[in-house]
């Protein structure tokens, strides 16, 4: 019953795809952004909350 | 070369919200103490409506979540944000009023909730005048977190400033759209939303308030306070950065995990399941993350107190972001779902991350503040060994109860029977699983409490330093192209207002793809014809229901299991709800499931259940209802409910309002006569009548067609 009626919405099948393809190029291009990333800022950032008040 | 120039950090607001966090904590707990022991021993409410299980319960999820976790996220943020971004807070008077009016709002909430003004939907009972001073106050919050983020001395912004933005825009957007209701009067409202989409909304609402309420800000916390007190670097800032995006952009998806097997449409449950399983990464970066921080450092964990509450934390984080996914598969959450494995599940959290995170800062940052050493490092050590014996000793029964009566709903005979038809007979068998709970509650508690001694002695040896003194070098902007180099293109996290529109984007698509559908569908939403709107009776009865939060123990949803529809009847259709506003499908069975209950006992067999359960059913630990047998029944909303209702979409016919006193009368004097015959005397205006008629009209309007159905 309720399969008949979510064919009313059009394309309902593909969202479960087109969410997980988002996040899939989200998650790709924010670890490529992540890993060229420059070792001094990584070192300047990791090193931010050690820093005397 | 820029200007040094000179300010101060406010550590009062610090300490404002640190003290708040413990007196909190203590009333949270001790609350949640009381509630555990009704389960094994239900006269422990000396008859008192006001403290019932069905409403202390609220109480205390709400108390541990806003008052203790709150207070504890807000002095974890004041302290090191103005650290992170060297500078004071955007405004002190916004964080006067920030810390006054989180404190005003959760003495109301406490009121409210105990004498029984609830919306029913979890963790988010308050009604709509509190829920309007919540969103005003997170406003204040926001823009003093924001402000300050701006005026930042410090250019690249720190990954905890990240998750205590996720924070600030996902809270404000999920309250915002899980709260909208219509009024009745100044306590009494109905969500605009109904059945499954009520659902929908709220258990996206339920789970990311888990999500962004409970673990980005505390994440945040670690990835400040760990390093700081191990003395070393986040172990890979690289992996913080992914632990950051890929959490908040699969978190907001996963909400539907919490109905599995529901009226909710397959794909939406797919979704959620899916997504919900993805989260182990991120999840589990962010553990390892924070505990190979310590790599090289162990020998201080030995020593050291507060490393020793944040490893259990990150690790019991760990432990329940590798379980959350796990109970998300279908076939374990059919065994897990309505039982006590979710209670233990939820512990887990609260107790293993955000209390013992949350108890960890307290110890590091209370010296600090007030200049001093902590008073006994010895005590807080036994607080630490007593907190983890009260842990196991709370979650390994309740996941040992949650599992046997999982298993015992299912039992089937070998001729194909329910093996424990009585519900009551899988209660009385985990009881000695609850008893055993209330003293790992107690201990647990017993270490809060010597934290409490341990750090006011802190503070009366030392003095506060209201001000912290600071100097550094102004901001000066970069000229375009100057990023070239050594920090190449850091331009997102350079840019907070910018940043916090991307994180509200990222958290922002997944709600939309999962709810405009559910929109869409609304007015598509398999109708069934027999289904009517309550009569007035009914309806005050329902409101009689949600007062006394019988939510809290019985669901009204069937799910399509054998060893559900023999019990309960027909599983539940989504078709059924739609006029349910809002939706009461229950989260946790403690007593059997209401769906279908309507018309399977006579009105005398209610009277005396809900006067005293155990007259009709002995051993029962559902609390007596004496004061619905005494209260009259409050009418005066009644007309405006009916007219509320029907603006949302229920269909009461115009001018019905007007026939709301008659109609009540007639429905009341039938289950007086009913009752009469039974040698009941009662009068017609009594609450109980109303509970009755609601109880009695559950199920009733599909029982012919479903059976019908059934049969073919």
């Amino acid at each position: 019953m309720i399969r008949s009626v979510l064919e009313h919405i059009h394309g309902i099948a593909t969202l479960p795809s087109v969410a997980l393809v988002l996040f899939l190029t989200v998650f790709v291009g924010m670890s490529y952004w992540a890993i060229r990333l420059s070792r001094a800022y990584i070192n300047h950032m990791g090193n931010l909350p050690l820093e005397k008040d | 070369m820029s200007k040094i120039e000179q300010f101060s950090y406010d550590n009062r607001i610090v300490r404002d919200f640190a003290f708040a966090t413990v007196l909190w904590g203590v009333v949270g707990m001790l609350v949640g103490l009381v509630a555990a022991i009704q389960l094994f021993w239900p006269a422990a409410n000396l008859g008192i409506a006001e403290v019932t299980f069905g409403r202390i319960r609220p109480l205390h999820t709400n108390a541990v979540i806003f008052a203790f976790v709150g207070n504890g996220m807000f002095m974890g943020i004041y302290y090191s944000l103005q650290r992170l971004c060297k500078a004071r807070m955007f405004s002190d008077a916004l964080s006067r009023i920030h810390f006054w009016g989180w404190q005003l709002i959760i003495v109301a909430a406490a009121l409210t909730l105990v004498t029984g003004f609830t919306t029913s939907k979890e963790y988010a009972e308050l009604e709509w005048p509190i829920d309007i001073a919540i969103t005003l106050v997170w406003v204040v919050f926001t823009v003093n977190l924001l402000g300050t983020i701006i005026k930042r001395r410090e250019r690249h912004m720190y990954v905890a400033i990240w998750f205590y933005i996720a924070t600030v825009v996902t809270v404000a957007m999920l309250h915002i759209v899980n709260s909208l209701a219509l009024p009745v009067s100044f306590l009494k409202s109905y969500s605009i939303y109904a059945g499954v989409q009520d659902a929908l909304v709220q258990w996206w609402y339920g789970h990311n308030a888990v999500a962004f309420f409970l673990t980005t800000p505390y994440l945040g916390l670690m990835y400040y306070f760990l390093p700081k007190a191990a003395d070393r670097p986040v172990f890979s800032y690289r992996l913080s950065i992914i632990h950051f995006w890929a959490l908040i952009f699969l978190y907001i998806w996963a909400g539907p995990h919490h109905l599995l097997y529901s009226s909710l449409p397959d794909w939406a449950q797919s979704l959620g399941s899916v997504f919900s399983i993805m989260l182990i990464a991120p999840s589990w970066g962010g553990m390892l993350n924070g505990l190979l921080t310590l790599r090289g450092a162990w020998d201080k964990v030995r020593r050291d107190p507060v490393l020793k509450f944040m490893v259990v934390a990150v690790t019991a984080y760990g432990m329940a972001t590798l379980e959350g996914p796990l109970l998300s598969i279908k076939s374990v959450n059919a065994l897990a779902h309505f039982s006590d494995w979710t209670i233990a599940h939820v512990h887990t959290g609260a107790l293993g991350w955000n209390g013992f995170l949350t108890f960890g800062v307290l110890y590091w940052i209370i010296p600090r503040i007030y200049n001093t050493s902590l008073y006994s490092v010895k005590a807080a050590t036994y607080h630490f060994w007593i907190g983890l014996l009260g842990m196991l000793f709370y979650v390994v029964p309740i996941y040992w109860a949650g599992v046997t009566q999982g298993l015992m709903w299912k039992q089937f005979t070998a001729d194909g029977f329910l093996q424990y038809p009585n519900f009551l007979e899988t209660v009385t068998q985990i009881l000695p699983m609850w008893r055993m709970r209330a003293i790992g509650g107690t201990l647990y508690l017993a270490g809060v409490l010597i934290m409490a001694w341990n750090l006011v002695k802190t503070a009366k040896a030392g003095k506060l330093e209201a001000d912290t003194p600071v100097q550094a070098p102004a901001l000066e902007s970069t000229p375009v192209g100057d990023e070239s180099h050594a920090y190449r293109h850091r331009w997102l996290e350079r840019k907070p207002v910018l940043f916090t529109v991307l994180s509200l984007v990222a958290v922002a698509i997944g709600g939309l793809i999962e709810m405009i559908p559910m929109w869409v569908v609304r007015t598509n939403i398999p109708m069934i014809s027999s289904v009517k709107p309550y009569t007035p009776l009914e309806l005050a009865g329902r409101d009689l229901y949600i007062r006394e939060g019988c939510v809290g123990c019985h669901s009204q949803m069937i799910r399509p299991f054998r060893s559900e529809t023999e019990r309960y009847g027909p599983y539940s259709k989504s078709g059924e709800y739609v006029y349910e506003h809002p939706f009461l499908w229950g989260s946790k069975r403690t007593g059997p499931d209401l769906l279908r209950v309507g018309r399977k006992y006579p009105d005398a067999w209610h009277y005396k259940h809900m006067e005293n359960p155990e007259s009709t059913s002995p051993g029962s630990i559902m609390p007596p209802y004496p004061w619905l047998v005494k209260n009259q029944l409050n009418t005066s909303t009644l007309k405006k409910k009916i007219t509320v209702l029907r603006k949302l979409g229920v269909p009461y016919p115009e001018g019905f309002e007007d026939e709301v006193m008659a109609n009540m009368k007639q429905q009341a004097d039938a289950i007086v006569a009913n009752l009469k015959a039974a040698t009941i005397e009662v009068e017609a205006d009594r609450e109980i009548i109303a509970m009755i008629a609601y109880l009695q009209r559950l199920g009733v309007d599909t029982r012919e067609e479903l059976q019908a159905e059934v049969a073919r």
